[in-house]
């Protein structure tokens, strides 16, 4: 090889390595750090039960908080309060994210039992210790969306 | 929409959902709610503001739904957006059975949407009016207008004509590797940085012209399902979604329970505009055999 030819692709691959410097710090501190924070209304049917909620994930590098309040109607249309903080932890996979509760916090006005919350939330949001799978993607105008089990479930606002 | 200092250093662009420290070069960016709120306190600065006002002004036309738990979720996330980008948690301070005020801070309102070719502009144009006024009137003294052409004349300056070099170009296979590099990295970073149109996931989603009700509102079935009987059964059980919003993205597959519904206040694929959407999910709902 020329000394020429070493020389252009030196150059080259210094250039290449320049930019991403330049995009890595360029980029927002919650990018850089995967950390992203996301608000939904959802409802949840199952068997008669229905769950009006605001659901909120807080990601953040290795852990997060996710808050969940609402209220849950029954098939006799019986309202109850639920109003918690799921402290988790985030495990690593190839696609999407896995997260395990760490910490289940009912806040002192939830009045819904756990057993009526087990048929209709998953068990990440009801016991500690339990896993959710999710993915991120994107709907709309940069509006970032999560699913779950493969299916669009939570759009954040 | 004005933007606004929180304090010498960090700003709050609303339009954009911002929050940014000049000297960390911190930057969080807010939920759509997160940023109504904050936007709120900022224009009612130091002044009481009910629960109720301020689920008004956040959630507008939604705001009788939303109950007090919720708006207390949205200001722990916004408390904790403002101490990300060194600001006091303390500043927005809850007055039991009263309401909330933000305070403590010194507030700046400022307008920063001109854009730096509008700037460039009105600068050309006041270079013109002062080099007017220097040629009829030759008693101004042009020493003291000297330092005054170079500050406005400054960043013309700094825009600099491509520099044309004799060195000819000779296209040789290490050259060539270099710019294939160079095109792989920009494609790289353009598809990392900056979403497109192309990673919308509902954008191969159907339109289903003979859903019920498709005349109210746009029902759109995910396209890779072998058949929309699923959907269609949804559609006919939820009328009332039809009614209150104009798109509404349902995901079902014949092989699984569950179905999804995303109902928005208008298109994900085609409107520009921000959409306010509720998502509907049933983690097991009876497949058409279970009905039979």
């Amino acid at each position: 090889m020329k000394k020429k030819h070493k020389i252009v692709i030196s150059a080259a691959a210094f250039f290449c390595l320049a930019i991403v410097a330049i995009l890595y710090f360029y980029q927002s501190p919650s990018r850089r750090n995967n950390t992203f924070v996301c608000s939904a209304r959802v409802v949840i049917r199952n068997e008669g039960y229905t769950l009006y909620s605001l659901l909120s994930f807080h990601l953040g590098r290795g852990d997060g908080v996710a808050a969940l309040s609402g209220y849950m109607e029954d098939p006799q249309h019986r309202e109850t309060a639920i109003n918690r903080y799921i402290h988790f932890s985030e495990l690593d996979r190839d696609e999407g994210k896995q997260l395990q509760s760490e910490k289940i916090i009912p806040a002192s006005n939830e009045s819904v039992s756990a057993d009526a919350l087990a048929g209709i939330l998953p068990d990440f949001f009801v016991e500690k210790g339990h896993l959710l799978n999710l993915r991120r993607t994107w709907a709309g105008e940069n509006s970032m969306m999560i699913l779950v089990s493969g299916f669009p479930a939570i759009l954040c606002d | 929409m004005s933007n606004y200092y929180l304090l010498n250093n960090v700003r709050f662009l609303p339009r954009e959902r911002t929050l940014f420290n000049d000297e960390s070069g911190e930057k969080v960016v807010l939920t759509n709610i997160s940023a109504k709120c904050l936007l709120c306190f900022c224009e009612r600065y130091e002044k009481l503001i009910s629960h109720d006002e301020l689920i008004e002004f956040v959630w507008d036309v939604q705001h009788k739904t939303v109950q007090y738990n919720s708006l207390y979720q949205v200001l722990l996330i916004l408390r904790r957006s403002l101490a990300q980008v060194g600001l006091s948690q303390e500043m927005i301070r809850t007055l039991p059975r009263k309401g909330f005020i933000m305070g403590g801070i010194k507030l700046e309102q400022y307008t920063g949407d001109e854009s730096p070719e509008v700037a460039r502009q009105s600068g050309s144009e006041a270079l013109a009016v002062v080099k007017a006024s220097i040629a009829q009137d030759e008693t101004v003294d042009n020493g003291e207008l000297q330092p005054v052409l170079q500050s406005i004349e400054a960043p013309f300056s700094e825009i600099k004509p491509p520099i044309t070099s004799g060195i000819t170009l000779h296209l040789s296979v290490a050259s060539c590797l270099a710019v294939a590099v160079l095109l792989l990295v920009a494609l790289v970073a353009v598809w990392q940085f900056f979403p497109s149109s192309n990673r919308n996931f509902f954008r191969g989603y159907e339109v289903a012209k003979d859903a019920p009700g498709a005349g109210i509102c746009t029902w759109l079935y995910n396209s890779d399902a072998s058949s929309f009987e699923r959907h269609r059964q949804f559609s006919a059980d939820h009328p009332e979604l039809c009614n209150e919003q104009e798109a509404i993205y349902v995901t079902a597959y014949t092989t699984s329970r569950k179905i999804s519904a995303v109902a928005c206040s208008n298109s994900l694929t085609t409107a520009s505009r921000q959409a306010h959407c509720l998502s509907w999910y049933y983690p097991n709902r009876s497949t058409l055999k279970d009905s039979l």
